[in-house]
Order: structure tokens, then sequence, then C-alpha cells
């Protein structure tokens, strides 16, 4: 695969399941190829090889949504290892930046998929605990609808729309958490 | 079960109304014990979810990915299918085997002070110690505009490939397919003067390291 393929699949917007899947493979393959450098990096501590290389996947996915043309100079690989490298040398620092609305936190190696596997369908499962008004905006949002459309499916104001759904949201993390202990 | 001033920071950090004085309790309770912690771990789990109901793609690939391995029989580090039939070694030949070759390793330790520095930082991957299964992949940071040769040497100096690389490449594989053990690999450039001027840049890799001693 090379480096324009997962770059296109990286600006693409996500529509159907067949882009999904796509998507998933690209992400594998960057996966496969970094996850041994990484897990060299780290001196074999699997967890945070494996979160270093989704927190990298993850700058290139935002980077590109917000900046299609961007392109690294050399090797897609090599800069996403950049990324890697970084944000583990990175880990204990104490001056992380903080701004008004973006706070950087230092690597953090809990993997949170490899800890609880079943999140997705305990997420699932605490969604259809919440009201069904809940469970609308959520399902509104997921589908990138904005709010102001929310606001007039659910007859609010869009400022509402949003604050429902993020105490929706909340609601449904804890009842998550209410079954989980670490 | 995380106190109430512990929920109260995770709150705000979602909320973007950390305090001045909070934000840095907030980032001490998150490196608290490197990071193991209930506080760093609810707030991971808090994003997790947010993600999967906001069908974030990269969350939706990475659980799909996830679920798929918890499929398969092998993690994909150890599969090994296109390796050459393992033999059993013994304990002093897996020691042999792995063990590491000084002149190369004085080579490793000693480059960043030489002049091939530039050459060698050029290299991003592979990184060094890296564990192998059918393939080294190198990437540059730009593209190298001249021919390159990879040699790969055993732990005994021995070589055991060459490769010659065409110019104009960001990056090239080498298939492998060798026994276990501790290898060298080589860089240079095909061209005598600028070898002459660039020199070499070297690394380390294993294959199978999942055999070595811990």
């Amino acid at each position: 695969m090379d480096d324009s393929t997962i770059l296109e699949a990286f600006r693409q917007k996500k529509t159907n399941a067949e882009e999904e899947k796509h998507f998933a493979e690209v992400c594998d393959f960057i996966y496969n190829k970094l996850f041994p450098n990484a897990k060299a990096l780290t001196k074999g501590d699997i967890s945070a090889a494996g979160e270093l290389v989704w927190i990298a996947i993850e700058e290139l996915y935002i980077r590109l949504q917000n900046n299609p043309k961007f392109a690294p100079t050399g090797n897609l690989m090599g800069y996403l290892f950049v990324i890697i490298r970084n944000k583990w040398a990175d880990r204990f620092n104490k001056n992380s930046i903080f701004t008004d609305h973006l706070f950087q936190l230092p690597f953090n190696s809990f993997d949170v998929l490899e800890e609880i596997p079943d999140l997705l369908d305990l997420t699932m499962e605490a969604l259809k605990k919440v009201s069904k008004e809940c469970q609308e905006i959520i399902a509104l949002r997921a589908d990138k609808i904005p709010y102001e459309e929310i606001a007039i499916t659910l007859n609010k104001t869009a400022g509402a729309a949003r604050v429902q759904f993020f105490e929706c949201k909340n609601k449904v993390t804890q009842i998550v958490l209410k079954n989980y202990k670490f | 079960m995380l106190s109430d001033i512990e929920n109260r920071l995770i709150e705000d950090y979602l909320n973007h109304t950390l305090s001045e004085p909070n934000k840095q309790l907030f980032l001490e309770k998150w490196l608290e014990n490197g990071g193991n912690n209930p506080f760093a771990k609810t707030l991971k789990v808090m994003q997790t979810i947010d993600r999967i109901l906001e069908n974030d793609p990269i969350t939706l690939a990475r659980l799909a990915l996830y679920q798929e391995r918890a499929n398969q029989p092998t993690a994909p580090d150890s599969a090994a299918q296109n390796q050459p039939a393992q033999a059993s070694y013994s304990t002093a030949e897996l020691r042999q085997m792995f063990a590491p070759l000084p002149e190369m390793e004085q080579a490793m330790t000693t480059r960043s002070a030489t002049v091939v520095e530039t050459w060698q930082e050029l290299i991003m991957l592979p990184f060094d110690g890296i564990n192998c299964i059918n393939s080294l992949d190198f990437a540059f940071a730009k593209v190298v505009d001249y021919s390159l040769e990879c040699i790969i040497y055993n732990n005994q100096g021995k070589v055991e490939a060459k490769q010659t690389i065409p110019a104009l490449q960001t990056s090239f594989e080498v298939p492998l397919s060798l026994p276990p053990g501790r290898y060298y690999w080589k860089l240079n450039p095909t061209d005598r003067n600028l070898r002459k001027q660039l020199g070499h840049a070297i690394g380390m890799f294993l294959v199978n390291a999942d055999l070595m001693e811990p």
C-alpha cells in the first residue's frame, strides 16, 4: 500500500460500511508496519506501543481532515514514527500545553480497548438504559447532524440541543463506569 | 472509585473549565504512578465512550481490528507464517544467535559522533532493536536521490543478504528469510565518491526475538 492510497483513505469522509472497512484495512496496514518499531522503542511494552501507533494514526487523521492537501515531505511511515517518538519522549513532561480549548496531555499507555474489549457492547447496553430522547440525540450526532438541525427536530434551541447531547453522553458513560472497577 | 474532587477535575477538564491551580493538580493526578492510576484510566475510558457514541472513524477502525485480532488464533507479532521451518534450539545456541557483535555495536554507539550523522538521521525507520518477521522496512525523511546498497550481516559479521535500492526512493523493503537471531543492516551509497563523503548508516534488528532469553 503506497503513501498516496493511505492519505486518500484518511481524507475521505466515511459514509458507508464499505468505506469504513477500507479505512480499517488501511489502519491495520499502518499498525502492522509501525507496531514492531514502537515495541522496540518502548522496550517491549506492548500496551504502550499499540497506544502510540493509534495516537499517530489519529493525529494524521485529524491533520488530513483539517487540511486535505497535507502530505509529509518524506515517507509517511517515517512521519508517523516521528509522532510516536515525540509522544514517547514527552510522556513524563509536566509542562504540557494548556490553551483555552485544548489541553495536550502527556502520553498514557493505558490501552482502553485492550483492557475492556467489550466496551462497545457495554456502551450500547448503557445507551438502551437512557431516555428515548437521549438515544435520539446521540444517534443524530453520530450521523454528524448539526445541532441546528437537531434543534429543529427536537423543538429546542441549538444551544439546548448541544447541552443535552453532552448530558446524555455523560449519562451513558456513568452507567458504563458504574459497573467497571480499575 | 474516584473522589468527588477527582470527578470534578475530570468534568472541568472535559468542559475546558479547569482553573490554573487545578490544571497542575489535574496533571499530577494524570501522571501519578507513571500514568497507571484509576484517575487517568477513568478519563481515558470516558473519552473512548465519547468517541464510540460520536462514531469516531479511528475508534471504530480500532474496535474492528481488535475484534478481528481477538478472533485470530495468534497475535500478529508472534505470527511467523513466512519464516523458515523452526528447528528447536538449545539455550546455548540461542544465546549465541542473539549475542551482540562487538564491532557493530561499537559502530552503532559511536555513529552519532562521526561525519555520517546526517546520513544516519535521514533514516527514520527501522528503529534499532526491532523484531522482524519476514521483512525489514526502511523509511527516509526525504527522497534519496542516489542509489543505495543495503547489506544484512549476522552476529558473526557474515553477509546474509545484499540489495540495491534505486535512487529517488523514500522507502524500501528488504524481504527476510533468516533464522532467529541478532542481525545488523548497513546502508551506503553505491557511488564510491558519495560513500567516501557520506559514509554508511548502521542499525540492529532481531528475528524471532521471542526466543531470546529475558
